[in-house]
């Protein structure tokens, strides 16, 4: 999630310089880095870090121990991230029709509009136009997803650990005391606490 | 049974455990009905149905429903055991994947939704705000009745000066939506826009005219006819013959009986070489038209040689045989009068001739061309 919400950003700063340019190709530049902040399997953007985070607490909800909490809010966590996701989408959309732009009138169209989306990937926004931005899960951005998760961690009980040390071959003991290898060096097993 | 390998990966990644309302919103497969089931599900049903309290014959239903694909009533069916069997680590763990299956599906079914969404969203802001009419259709194509896609259609429609086109959208809208007022003043705005257009059609010349007449023509409308005439003369002033003979030939099938569309339909025909079958069938009603059954005749037996299947073809020949024969018979007896009197057999034919030619050429007719249609019989969603 904090990758996710460092390459919105990134989005959102890219976009905006698009905005204020009066340059074609400048504007042409500028959108081509926000959509690869956006969408790049290579360079890990948004949408990427975020499918990875879902992943995460989705294999969290699978494993043997998972708590009810966790279990109940993986989905859920899961279903309000499409909002974002359909944002990075459309950036995408509207990213090939900038490249295919002549004009900077018809480019700043959809400048706009995916400046407008960066903003609210980052905190949301205001779908229904009945309160702050990102107050109901159709308007999250990754700020409301962050919080979301926060919640679900903070909801623990006993409360979360992370593992704290790891031993040769990326050994490491969990906090029930079983011993697994991390095989990804990741803090974690991807094949669960069994 | 999972998936292996990457797609596993993938799979097992968007598994979720779920929550009741999750699970919920899953729609049943149609292969997951009842009576669709495999033998398979209802062996293992059967099996169930005789040891309800057995574990092992409702883990077989279950792991059978799963191979289906139809996780929710797996998901139904381990559930149900849980009462009999609330420490079986086997059931429970089994439970917790069917779950996590429905779950992945709502997901993936989720982002598939989010990026559809997405399309639509991109197609009617660049149809709203460019006007792009490729882009209106796409998202029409999606969804044939959304009223803000027709709105927007109607809307880039009129903005490239087409208010007849964007006519035909606003009421398929208005259709949908009746009584809404801005449609109704749209439809106002759409008309007095296209009446503008129509004098300019009508009395500009040059290009800008024939634009003015594209913009004005309402396929089916009560002054198409006119329109197409009109643009048949601008295309011919602007030396495009082909495309004029097209406009003309457009006239023609809307009236037949207007010999100066029908001459120049003739005229164009000879310029233009043209020799397709629907051009030949044109310029054979233009000759009937003209009283020229006889040039008429050929026109229609090349077109039905070329294309037999061409509508109302057979009956055109035959209209046009019945007074080519009909007008040989009149120009006999105009001809050769006191020839035709000096023997019986020729006075017993003048008799004939009296008899059945009391009607000009052109009354006789039978109607050439088949029923009026139109193009805009077919759903608003589509560009003219």
């Amino acid at each position: 999630m904090v990758t996710a919400e460092r390459r919105a950003r990134e989005a959102v700063e890219l976009a905006t310089q698009a905005g204020s340019s009066r340059d074609l190709g400048e504007i042409k530049r500028d959108i081509a880095l926000a959509v690869q902040a956006t969408h790049s399997p290579d360079g890990f953007g948004v949408q990427e870090a975020l499918a990875m985070a879902v992943n995460h607490v989705s294999f969290a909800a699978t494993s043997d121990d998972a708590s009810l909490n966790v279990q109940k809010a993986a989905p859920i966590f899961a279903a309000d991230s499409t909002r974002v996701i359909q944002r990075c989408d459309l950036i995408v959309l509207l990213g090939k029709d900038v490249e295919a732009s002549t004009t900077v009138k018809e480019a700043s169209i959809s400048v706009t509009e995916i400046v407008k989306l960066a903003r609210a990937n980052v905190s949301g926004d205001d779908t229904n136009a009945d309160g702050p931005p990102g107050s109901v899960p159709s308007g999250y951005g990754l700020v409301q997803l962050r919080k979301e998760l926060e919640a679900m961690i903070a909801r623990e009980h006993p409360p979360y650990v992370t593992v704290d040390r790891w031993y040769l071959f990326n050994l490491v003991r969990l906090p029930n005391g079983k011993w697994v290898f991390d095989k990804f060096g990741r803090g974690g097993n991807i094949e669960g606490y069994k | 049974m999972r998936p292996t390998g990457l797609l596993a990966w993938l799979t097992a990644a968007l598994c979720l455990a779920a929550t009741d309302a999750v699970v919920a919103q899953a729609p049943a497969h149609s292969t997951c009905q009842p009576s669709a089931q495999p033998k398979a599900v209802t062996d293992a049903q059967a099996a169930l149905d005789r040891a309800p309290d057995q574990l092992s014959p409702r883990l077989r239903l279950a792991d059978a429903l799963i191979d289906q694909g139809c996780y929710q009533e797996a998901v139904a069916v381990l559930d149900a055991g849980r009462s009999t069997h609330p420490r079986s680590s086997e059931l429970l763990g089994k439970l917790r994947d069917a779950r996590s299956m429905v779950s992945e599906e709502n997901y993936i079914r989720g982002l598939g939704e989010a990026e559809e969404r997405a399309k639509l969203q991109r197609n009617l802001l660049r149809c709203s705000q460019l006007a792009d009419l490729a882009a209106c259709d796409d998202a029409l194509r999606a969804h044939p009745d959304d009223l803000q896609s027709l709105l927007a259609k109607a809307d880039a429609l009129q903005q490239k000066n087409r208010p007849g086109d964007a006519q035909i959208v606003y009421r398929r809208a208005a259709e949908l939506n009746p009584g809404n007022d801005t449609l109704k003043a749209k439809l106002i705005g759409a008309e007095l826009q296209r009446q503008t257009m129509l004098a300019r059609c009508q009395t500009d010349t040059g290009a800008g005219a024939l634009e003015a007449c594209d913009g004005a023509l309402v396929r089916g409308g009560d002054d198409e006819y006119i329109i197409q005439r009109r643009k048949g003369m601008l295309l011919q002033s602007l030396n495009q013959p082909g495309s004029a003979l097209d406009a003309y030939i457009a006239a023609g099938v809307l009236k037949h009986d207007d010999p100066a569309t029908a001459q120049a339909v003739v005229t164009l025909t000879d310029s233009t070489g043209r020799k397709d079958a629907m051009t030949l069938a044109a310029r054979g009603s233009a000759l009937l038209t003209l009283d020229r059954p006889a040039d008429a005749l050929r026109a229609f037996r090349e077109a039905q040689a070329l294309a037999p299947a061409l509508p109302a073809i057979e009956a055109q020949v035959n209209t046009a045989e019945k007074l080519a024969r009909l007008a040989s018979t009149t120009k006999l007896a105009r001809v050769t009068p006191a020839h035709v009197q000096a023997t019986p057999v020729a006075a017993a034919g003048r008799g004939a001739i009296k008899e059945t030619q009391p009607a000009p050429l052109s009354a006789a007719r039978e109607p050439a061309s088949p029923a009026r249609t139109y193009s805009n019989d077919a759903p608003a969603g589509h560009s003219n």
